[in-house]
């Protein structure tokens, strides 16, 4: 009897995991926003080393995930409830990966950025970063009370609506005062990857919305 | 005793066995994976046990002695064609994979014995069956799934004005599941001691039949109703594990608050039915529960899958009564 109700004992519960999993994308969208502010300004040793601490951030990130599926699937999470829960920490995985291509892509080249489009893509880079918290809140709130949830959400279609709108002013402006192609083309995508990091966060809150109303009464 | 009657008894104590193979109603726990799967088989195994000791003699009694007419006395031909006709009708439909009532195939096939037995000299259809009893059961078929569907709508509705307030994210979601999951461990509990005793009075009825005709002793329908209860147990972990795993694994995504809506009306009709000493099928009552709870939340059931279950249903009581009219003229004119 005793072996049908006993749980093995671990030193974080899952809910807790789940918790530092969505911390750590929450860091790892200031570490990118930290890194985008240095390369931007022209400092591209302290963005190299923003951008290894997010890359850091996002290993981290993997291992946690791994040990959420390890024990997903035991008594500590209820059969109905595990594929929505497989979704949540899929999503934010998702979206640390996101980030961790905005990253390598500053790695990659050094340029300097127009001084036109500086102001707007360190904008963007604190939006995202603003995206990072109302994440993390939602992972929480999804755990313990969906109607907050809904409010992260309506949070996050704002902020990405925002950034979507000031991308498209960026790519705008990169084409009238780019005068070199490489410049042009690099500063073209790390806009491109900075708004995908924020549309996967979308996304995400999509899928949310979907999961409370799966549960709503 | 006669050959041929330990032949009965046999094929009697074998029917339970089959009951007990085609055994779904722990289902829904087994889905829950509330506890594991062997705990849940070996439940089963026992509550069908202690429902088959304690709460088949009312429905036995009803399908045994109460369905024919007064003038009309069970033989021992009589039966063996009940017997042998539900046993084909179940292997065929179990073959086709058609959801049929055992309770519906057993009563089919006393009309089917009761019709052969009303064109023997100085017999009458009228006189066959004992038509209240008859009009009873046949109520009992129509009500019991619409009560079961009603129930189950009334209590999921129920259920979820109450938990509408008190849910809040997937934490606490899962925390008033686990205590449904324990509410639904003691209603499944209920519900399989009530089915058992009213399933496996379509076995023990033909026992029945014989003591009220006076062909086996009194004193030994308790030995026979042990050795039934024992094969349906031993039907359940050998044969039925395998049903209740393929419909508990389709049903993963019901949470134990639905489950126990379903499972309680269910339990409810089952065993006012089984107290009532009325012949109801289990599975109907079920598929109409899970309707009901269904509707609570806007679902529709699969149309074409729907009506393929009330066709086998309605088919059922015909194709019985004809196969044992069948087996019995036939033996009538051999012997």
């Amino acid at each position: 009897m005793i072996k049908i109700f006993s749980r093995k004992k671990h030193a974080k519960s899952l809910k807790e995991l789940f918790i530092d999993c969505s911390e750590l994308t929450q860091n790892a969208f200031l570490s990118m926003q930290k890194a985008v502010l240095a390369y931007v300004d022209g400092n591209f040793t302290e963005a190299q080393k923003k951008a290894d601490d997010t890359i850091a951030l996002e290993k981290k990130q993997d291992r946690v995930k791994e040990e959420i599926f390890e024990r997903i699937f035991s008594r500590e999470t209820m059969v109905f409830s595990r594929a929505d829960r497989i979704q949540v920490i899929e999503n934010i995985d998702k979206i640390t990966d996101k980030i961790e291509i905005v990253v390598r892509k500053l790695l990659l080249f050094q340029v300097e950025i127009n001084e036109n489009l500086r102001e707007g893509i360190k904008e963007i880079a604190e939006l995202n970063h603003q995206i990072g918290v109302e994440v993390h809140d939602m992972v929480l709130n999804v755990l313990e009370d969906f109607q907050k949830a809904k409010n992260n959400i309506t949070e996050i279609t704002n902020l990405r609506r925002t950034v979507r709108e000031k991308q498209w002013e960026l790519q705008k402006l990169n084409y009238v005062h780019q005068e070199d192609f490489l410049t042009f083309r690099y500063t073209e995508t790390l806009i491109k990857y900075l708004m995908e990091a924020a549309d996967r966060a979308e996304i995400f809150a999509d899928r949310v919305f979907i999961l409370i109303n799966k549960y709503a009464l | 005793m006669e050959l041929i009657i330990i032949a009965v008894l046999i094929l009697m104590v074998g029917l339970g066995f089959g009951i007990g193979s085609n055994d779904e109603t722990m289902a829904t726990l087994y889905g829950s994976r509330i506890i594991k799967p062997k705990y849940v088989i070996g439940l089963a195994a026992v509550l069908a046990f202690i429902g088959v000791m304690f709460m088949s003699e009312r429905v036995g009694k009803t399908i045994g002695e109460n369905l024919l007419g007064q003038d009309v006395e069970y033989s021992i031909y009589m039966l063996l064609a009940i017997i042998i006709s539900t046993t084909i009708w179940l292997i065929v439909a179990s073959i086709t994979g058609a959801p049929i009532s055992t309770t519906h195939s057993v009563v089919g096939a006393v009309f089917g014995v009761a019709l052969v037995w009303s064109f023997g000299p100085g017999a009458s259809f009228g006189s066959s069956m004992d038509w209240g009893t008859v009009g009873k059961v046949a109520l009992g078929w129509v009500i019991s799934p619409i009560l079961g569907f009603i129930g189950a709508f009334i209590f999921k509705s129920i259920m979820d004005k109450i938990l509408s307030r008190m849910q809040k994210g997937l934490d606490r979601l899962e925390k008033i599941e686990r205590i449904f999951g324990i509410l639904l461990i003691l209603v499944i509990s209920w519900t399989q001691i009530s089915r058992a005793g009213n399933d496996s009075a379509n076995a023990l009825g033909i026992m029945y039949g014989l003591i009220e005709t006076g062909q086996i002793p009194e004193n030994l329908s308790g030995y026979l109703v042990a050795v039934t209860a024992l094969l349906k147990g031993l039907g359940i972990i050998a044969i039925g594990r395998i049903v209740i795993k393929n419909v508990g694994n389709n049903l993963i995504s019901l949470k134990p608050s639905d489950a126990f809506s379903i499972e309680l009306s269910t339990a409810i009709v089952l065993f006012v039915a089984t107290m009532a000493g009325l012949p109801i099928s289990g599975s109907q009552v079920l598929i109409f529960s899970v309707v009901g709870a269904g509707m609570v939340k806007g679902e529709r059931p699969d149309k074409k899958t729907f009506v393929r279950i009330i066709i086998s249903w309605i088919i059922t009581f015909p194709v019985a009564a004809a196969l044992s009219a069948l087996i019995y003229g036939v033996t009538l004119a051999i012997i």
